[in-house]
Order: C-alpha cells, then sequence, then structure tokens
C-alpha cells in the first residue's frame, strides 16, 4: 500500500484507529516472516471464534477442530499475502475459516436445494442462533446476534443461508421462489446492516 | 448506478461464489478500483459480525497440540528439499537430458555422414537412388555423390546406438547412485538437525578446584580444547568412536570424516578416552581427525607454582563427560570419581590415570532429583598433594 493512502485511510473522518487490528496486523506480518509465537498469539486471540463458526457451519465438533487446524495452517502460508487495505486481520481470517468448512459442505454433497431443505435449515438455524446460553456470548456477540434478530426475517434467513451454509444466491432465489435480484439485494443490505452494528460497537 | 453493480459484483465474490475465472476477473478490478475494494471490505465486515453472532466455544488443547505437530512437519519436509531437493533433481535430469541431446544430434551427425560417403556393407548395398537436389538443399559440385536411402541401418550406425545407449544407461545408473546419496545425505541432516535442535543436548560447565574462585583459574590449554572437542564431536555423532592406536588400521564410519588417520607420523597427542559407565572401567586410545600441529605445551611445574585450572566437561543426556591434562593435574595423578546422592552418601564411579596425553573421562551423571545431582573429583599427585574439584547441578540440570 502506497504510504501516503495509509496515512489518508487512518485519518478518514469517522473512522477511529482501530489498536486491535492493527495489533492483529503486526502479528500477522510476524507470521509472514516465519514467526510460530505470534501465529500461537492469534491462535489465543482468534481460536474460539473460528472453532465456534466452524462447529457452526459443520455441526460436529471432530471436524471442526480438523477445519480449526487446516485454518491456522493456512493463515500460516498465506499470512505473506493479507493486503490491510482489502480487509481487516480478523475478517481475512474469518473467510478462511468459512473457506475451509466450505470445501467441507461440498464435499459431503447437499443435494437439491428445494423448499423443504431450506426451510428445514433455516428452522436449524434459528435454534442456533436464539437457543444458546448468554453466558456463552460476550457483549459484542450478542450485539450481532441481536443485530441479526433485528434484520427483516426473509433478509436474515437469506444471510445466514448464504453465509453458514453455503447456498448461493441462485439456490437461495429458486428455494423460495423469489427473484435472484431480490435474494442479491436482501444479502447485501444484511451484511452492511451488520457491519453498522460493528462499527457502532466498536465506536 | 454503478455503485449498485459493484456491490452486486461484491456479494458473491465475499461469500466465494464466483467461478475461478469470474474471480481473477473480480480482483483485477479491485486492483485499479479503490471504491471497489472498500466495498469488499465492508461486506467482509458484516460477514464478521455474523462469525462474532455464534455462540462462543473454545477448541480443546489439542487443537493447538496437532497444528505445532503439523507445522513441524512442514518444516522438516521444506529443510530437506532446500538441501537437495527439486534444484538438484533438475539439474541431474537437464544434465541427462543434455546429455541424450548430445546422443541425437552425433547420430544425425552420423546419418549425414553415411549419407555423403555411400553405403557401407550389404545391407545397404542394393538400396540407392539418386535424388534430385531441393530447392532450400545446397548442390554439390560433385557428380559421384549418392545419397543413399535405407531401410536397414548400417553396422556402424548400429554401432554407434549401441554405445549411445550404453551411455544412457550408465547415465541413469549414476543418477540412481547419486539420488540414493542423496536420501542417505538427507537423512543424516536431518538426524544432526534433530540432535542439535534438542534443548539442553549438551550442557558445558566447569569444575573447579573446592573454595577456588573462577578469577584466579588458568585458560584451558588448547591439547584440552581439542580433546573436548573431539569428544563432543562423538557425543553428537559426527565422527565415530574409531579404535586407533599405533599399528592398527583405520576404522571406517560412515559419520567419520576423511582425514582418520592412524597415531603415526603425526605431531597430534592422542586422546584417551575412559568410559566409567555402567561400572566399566574401559580405556581406549583415539586420534580424532587430523588437525593443524600444535604446538608441545611446556609441562607446568606443579610443586612450585602450579596454577589452579578449572575442569571442563559437559553433560550430555545422563553423562558428564570431563576432559583433562597435565595443565590442569599432575602427570601420573590418580584422579577418582564420586557422586553424592540427595541424602549425602557418596559413591564412587572409578578412576583413571592422566599420562603425557588428554585424557577425556565419561561418567554417569543425574541430575533427576530435587536437590540436582553432584560430582566430585579427587586428583591425588605422585607426591600426594591431591586437589578437589567440585561441581553440583541444581535440579533439573541438563536435558
Amino acid at each position: 500500500m502506497d504510504p501516503t493512502e495509509q496515512k489518508q485511510r487512518s485519518e478518514a473522518p469517522g473512522e477511529p484507529a482501530n489498536a486491535e487490528a492493527q495489533q492483529d496486523e503486526r502479528l500477522l506480518a510476524a507470521v509472514a516472516e516465519g514467526d510460530q509465537q505470534s501465529l500461537a498469539a492469534l491462535y489465543r486471540r482468534y481460536a474460539a471464534v473460528v472453532y465456534s463458526l466452524l462447529l457452526r457451519m459443520l455441526g460436529n465438533s471432530m471436524e471442526a477442530q480438523e477445519a480449526t487446524q487446516d485454518t491456522f495452517l493456512k493463515i500460516w502460508r498465506r499470512a505473506r499475502h493479507y493486503d490491510a487495505e482489502r480487509s481487516t486481520p480478523a475478517a481475512w481470517m474469518v473467510m478462511i475459516a468459512r473457506g475451509v468448512a466450505l470445501d467441507r459442505l461440498r464435499a459431503r454433497g447437499r443435494g437439491q436445494a428445494h423448499q423443504s431443505a431450506y426451510e428445514r435449515e433455516v428452522a436449524g438455524l434459528e435454534v442456533e442462533i436464539n437457543g444458546a446460553r448468554q453466558m456463552e456470548r460476550d457483549e459484542l456477540a450478542s450485539a450481532c446476534v441481536a443485530a441479526l434478530n433485528r434484520l427483516p426475517e426473509g433478509q436474515s434467513q437469506a444471510l445466514q443461508m448464504a453465509f453458514l451454509r453455503g447456498w448461493t444466491h441462485e439456490e437461495i432465489a429458486r428455494a423460495t421462489n423469489e427473484p435472484l435480484g431480490t435474494i442479491k439485494a436482501r444479502i447485501r443490505r444484511g451484511l452492511l446492516a451488520l457491519r453498522a452494528i460493528l462499527r457502532e460497537y466498536h465506536g | 448506478m454503478a455503485e449498485e453493480r459493484n456491490f452486486e459484483e461484491a456479494t458473491p465474490y465475499v461469500l466465494a461464489e464466483l467461478s475461478q475465472s469470474a474471480k481473477h476477473r473480480f480482483e483485477r478490478r479491485m486492483e485499479v478500483s479503490a471504491e471497489l475494494r472498500e466495498d469488499v471490505r465492508q461486506l467482509e465486515e458484516g460477514a464478521l459480525a455474523l462469525a462474532l453472532a455464534a455462540p462462543r466455544r473454545q477448541p480443546p488443547p489439542e487443537v493447538w497440540a496437532g497444528i505445532e505437530k503439523r507445522l513441524a512437519r512442514e518444516r522438516g519436509r521444506e529443510a530437506a528439499r532446500s538441501l537437495f531437493g527439486v534444484r538438484w533433481w533438475r539439474s541431474g535430469w537437464a544434465a541427462a537430458t543434455a546429455c541424450l541431446l548430445g546422443w541425437l544430434v552425433t547420430l544425425w551427425h552420423v546419418y549425414r555422414a553415411e549419407d555423403v560417403q555411400g553405403p557401407e556393407g550389404p545391407a545397404v548395398s542394393g538400396v540407392q537412388e539418386r535424388q534430385a537436389p531441393s530447392a532450400a538443399e545446397p548442390t554439390s559440385g560433385q557428380s559421384g555423390e549418392r545419397r543413399v536411402s535405407s531401410a536397414v541401418p548400417s553396422s556402424s550406425m548400429t554401432e554407434a546406438l549401441h554405445e549411445r545407449v550404453k551411455e544412457v544407461i550408465a547415465l541413469r545408473r549414476q543418477v540412481a547412485d547419486l539420488s540414493n546419496r542423496m536420501t542417505h545425505l538427507s537423512e543424516v541432516f536431518r538426524r544432526q538437525e534433530a540432535l542439535l535442535s534438542t534443548p539442553g543436548r549438551l550442557t558445558f560447565f566447569q569444575l573447579t578446584p573446592e573454595g577456588m574462585p573462577a578469577a584466579v583459574l588458568a585458560p584451558i590449554s588448547t591439547n584440552l580444547q581439542r580433546a573436548l572437542w573431539l569428544a563432543m564431536a562423538r557425543e553428537l555423532g559426527w565422527v565415530g568412536p574409531g579404535v586407533l592406536g599405533p599399528g592398527q588400521p583405520d576404522q571406517e564410519d560412515a559419520g567419520a570424516p576423511s582425514g582418520v588417520e592412524a597415531n603415526s607420523g603425526t605431531n597430534q597427542a592422542p586422546v584417551e578416552l575412559v568410559d566409567l559407565r555402567s561400572g566399566s572401567n574401559t580405556m581406549v586410545q583415539w586420534v580424532g581427525p587430523a588437525a593443524e600441529p600444535v604446538p608441545a605445551e611446556p609441562a607446568p611445574d606443579y610443586q612450585a607454582s602450579f596454577t589452579p585450572a578449572s575442569v571442563p566437561g559437559f553433560v550430555s543426556g545422563t553423562n558428564a563427560v570431563l576432559a583433562f591434562d597435565s595443565s590442569v593435574v599432575a602427570v601420573g595423578s590418580t584422579v577418582s570419581f564420586w557422586t553424592a546422592g540427595s541424602t549425602g552418601e557418596f559413591q564412587s564411579l572409578g578412576q583413571a590415570t592422566v599420562g603425557n596425553n588428554p585424557v577425556v573421562v565419561t561418567v554417569p551423571f543425574s541430575s533427576g532429583t530435587a536437590y540436582g545431582g553432584s560430582l566430585t573429583v579427587v586428583a591425588e599427585g605422585a607426591g600426594g598433594v591431591s586437589n578437589v574439584f567440585q561441581f553440583s547441578a541444581p535440579g533439573g540440570f541438563g536435558p
């Protein structure tokens, strides 16, 4: 990144510097140099987030554990390709974890993406998102759940099916009998709404 | 409108729904569009919020242990590859390919030579035809030149072919042999690396005379340093424990460096190895690799002004290795070794005599108790003067 651009980014109005993200960037840079201690530090910070996401996506702890290992090994190998301008370290690592889970989900095969399968999955997601005990979530996680529950029902469901179950826009559109453009817009707006909540939380 | 289109394309990208080609096209567009990069960043942050909404669970400890193991395996593979790996193979096969090409070029020349000289032998005697030179071919001024087109190769061509085939076979054998040696060397390297990376593999110490401050101690003599280095190399497996002495043939060892010679014709003092482990009291004489000549050091006047010296050594596993020469104790001194357990009782480990040559003594050494371990060395000279060297290891000393 051009140092001038970097300076402009950090001084952009309404975008306070995120100390945590900067710390993570430093750790990633060290991992790119082959520092295993830094990888261990990243693991301590994000293992729970990654593992929880993978458990939610894959549904069983053994696979989630293997996928967690695969995720951090991918982080180790790809750290030198991380670009701070493209994404925050946390988002970058979470997307790697999601990619690992998607590969495993695709390998399982899902069968036809029809309405009953969609409704069954949505029901399962509803139980997961609202069935967990409060103590299992910290303040940030609770804020994210609350934000998700505030989204219009169709938007929240489409978003979770796309992100957590790997359904494509086309498959969701077919299963819900909605136009593809509608589904794309719903998912897009849902992601932006959640982003706004996250920004608001960090202040 | 453009902004909407950007968002529309960014969402499938963030959710990994694009095909490989579409993904690459999108990434190229991102490289030149800050707006698109910002779009993607915002969408990924929204996705992060979704991930954070999951009920938090800690992975079990074995997950990180598994990551460490896989990282160690990857590093081991990379080390072996970089030593003699793909680069060597490539150069080896490049050499073989160059030889094959050379053979083909030679064969082509042989064919052309046969064409120019005419047929030889019965195999081609009946098959001759005159070919009109084509526009691309240079014409020859000799009318007697005949071009041979034969379906059967001449005996000289057959011989040349056989020779080339033999060469290729020999080259293949060489490549196989070199690859075996590469594998062996990689294995040796891996073992050495494992040895050296083991924490606490060798822990060095110095036995000091009882009650003597370190500041007044004499430096370690050159002979003693050499003896200690040889003992260390033996301990690490870099050289074999070859038993060498005057008149004995060299003992070949896979790990021994070149240049190991019998003790004749060198001015290197042989190193005497004394093993007091497991109740054995064996002594062998060992020269070790040839080194630069070392000037003989004058024997100290022990009685008059003997500057006390420390006994250098190291702990390797459950053994302590100590080195003595005339700079530490008087020639002819008997050195006895004692250890004291946690309850204070002394136990004799054996003794050795220090002659003109450096002596390396290996004794069992255990620091496994909570109180550590101790080693006491008593050196008794001919005149009855004795020196006591003491070493006490704290608990947990050594690997």
